[in-house]
């Protein structure tokens, strides 16, 4: 029992620290390959090499900052949600798997309590955009709903058609079965349908219409300031890691690789697509609303389960 | 409808490509203050009061001209009439926070006792310290004598062709040209420069 106790209190800590690591590590890569796309650099001063600092001295700006919560505001929600949305990413991490027995719990229902687990966001969302008391702050969130709530169902028949190939929805076992050859070549159409869900599901451009509301005039965190917008904002780059991670395990062979140990393999990977991620934010305008529910629902749902199908027809039949 | 996807998907390709490029091209940041722009001498930034080499003394007479032409009312002068019935500068004030560099003053002086000076890092944390007294203003002028004779402001492209064009100092000493610019005049208007060499 104690030592059950220790292991979780490892896990735990292990988790912490990779979360944090991403999240300081993500703000600083999409901070400097957003300079190099712009015939600038990144941040350049803090942390004498490229800045490697920034991301901290940020965080202890938005420490020092004042809390304002609007006097109208519904307080418990208000501060409840922020938690709602860093808490499930944090959870996210337990069915990742960085290596042949290194994950926190290799549940053999993993791909399904990633996803479910995921849908968090979309109520933190709504809990923010209400709990502000701010019409704008409610409009940017029942958009952002209509956003996430379309871009759940490709996401997740394309991850069905990976658990028809594999066998099994544990995570480790998808990483196994892709010994021969990783999904991304024998499930070009899932790839893209579920990069592109992936894309949306984080509101990254060019889906980004949760954050550039809140450029523009609004958006669910608007009234959120210091450490309160910070949790946002790490629970932000945390989905953006753990989704990479995802793309990884699930298309690119996760930890699997010749030559080098399997955890470098599988942060190679996780950090590949996330630098892609950020690259694509950098190139690419942003879509209209209506161009947004067309493509999820008119094309990339009709995909995947063209996808499913094709699939269910080679395991049924080979 | 499949070609329209895949053409879609192609051409989003090819953007990623070219943003990719992007990041592997020379920047232009230039990395301040290691690095600071290499001003042309007719660059007009604060006045300075030119000294005569020879003796030592100022060269201004307070005439009072420059005074009268300040378009801004930024300069201010003291002065006293001394036993030769000739007027003499005690006091000479160039409020900076007014000042907006257009080099009338040097250019109206009839004797060249004023010249704009090359530098541009002005700022100060007070508004008593951008108010510059006359030993401030003679002390920047000494760095410009009879030798290195500043031309008059009209004289901007003259210099700006003989020196090469814009170019900025570093760290080292050596000076960098300031990359050309990627908009050339085309038939119909500007024509940006994306192909590269």
């Amino acid at each position: 029992m104690g030592e059950q106790l220790l292991w979780a209190v490892v896990k735990f800590a292990a988790v912490l620290g990779f979360m944090s690591f991403n999240a300081i590590f993500l703000v600083w890569l999409e901070r400097k390959v957003a300079g190099f796309i712009q015939y600038r650099y990144g941040p350049m001063v803090t942390g004498k090499p490229h800045g490697w600092l920034q991301t901290i001295a940020d965080a202890i700006k938005l420490l020092s900052k004042e809390d304002i919560i609007p006097a109208l505001a519904d307080r418990k929600i208000f501060i409840l949600a922020p938690l709602v949305m860093i808490v499930p990413t944090f959870l996210l991490h337990v069915v990742i798997p960085f290596g042949p027995n290194l994950i926190v719990k290799d549940l053999e229902t993993g791909v399904l309590f990633f996803f479910a687990v995921s849908g968090f966001t979309t109520l933190a969302i709504v809990m923010a955009g209400w709990a502000s008391n701010n019409k704008y702050s409610l409009l940017g969130a029942i958009r952002a709903i209509a956003q996430l709530i379309g871009y759940e169902l490709p996401l997740i028949i394309s991850v069905v058609a990976i658990v028809l190939l594999s066998g099994s929805m544990s995570t480790q076992e998808i990483v196994r079965s892709q010994a021969t050859w990783p999904y991304i070549i024998l499930q070009p159409i899932g790839f893209l349908v579920f990069f592109i869900a992936a894309l949306a599901e984080l509101g990254r451009v060019p889906f980004d219409l949760l954050e550039a509301e809140s450029e523009l005039v609004a958006g669910y965190n608007t009234e959120y300031s210091g450490m309160r917008w910070a949790f946002f904002f790490l629970a932000e780059y945390g989905n953006l890691a753990v989704m990479s991670a995802m793309v990884a395990t699930l298309f690119l062979g996760g930890w699997q690789g010749p030559i080098l140990p399997p955890m470098i393999w599988f942060l190679l990977k996780t950090y590949l697509v996330a630098f892609v991620i950020i690259w694509i934010r950098w190139t690419f305008p942003r879509v209209r609303p209506d161009q947004l529910s067309k493509l999820g629902w008119k094309y990339l749902l009709p995909a995947s389960l063209v996808n499913l199908a094709l699939t269910s027809l080679y395991v049924v039949i080979i | 409808m499949l070609r329209e996807i895949g053409s879609a998907l192609l051409n989003l390709a090819k953007g990623l490509g070219l943003t990719f490029k992007k990041m592997l091209e020379p920047k232009y940041t230039m990395h301040y203050p290691e690095e600071r722009w290499h001003v042309t001498p007719a660059f007009r930034g604060m006045p300075a009061l030119l000294s005569d080499t020879e003796t030592g003394q100022l060269k201004c007479t307070a005439c009072g001209i420059c005074e009268r032409t300040c378009a801004v009312e930024a300069i201010k002068l003291e002065t006293v009439v001394g036993e030769d019935r000739r007027k003499q500068l005690t006091g000479y004030q160039v409020d900076m926070a007014r000042c907006v560099a257009c080099g009338l003053c040097a250019e109206s002086c009839p004797f060249e006792a004023l010249t704009m000076a090359s530098n541009y890092e002005l700022a100060g944390y007070t508004r008593e310290q951008l108010v510059y007294n006359l030993s401030e203003l003679a002390e920047i002028g000494k760095d410009y004598t009879l030798n290195n004779q500043k031309p008059l402001p009209q004289s901007v492209f003259s210099t700006y062709f003989a020196e090469g064009g814009f170019c900025y100092l570093k760290s080292d000493g050596s000076k960098q040209s300031a990359p050309k610019p990627r908009t050339r005049m085309g038939k119909r208007g500007l024509v940006n420069e994306v192909s590269q060499k």
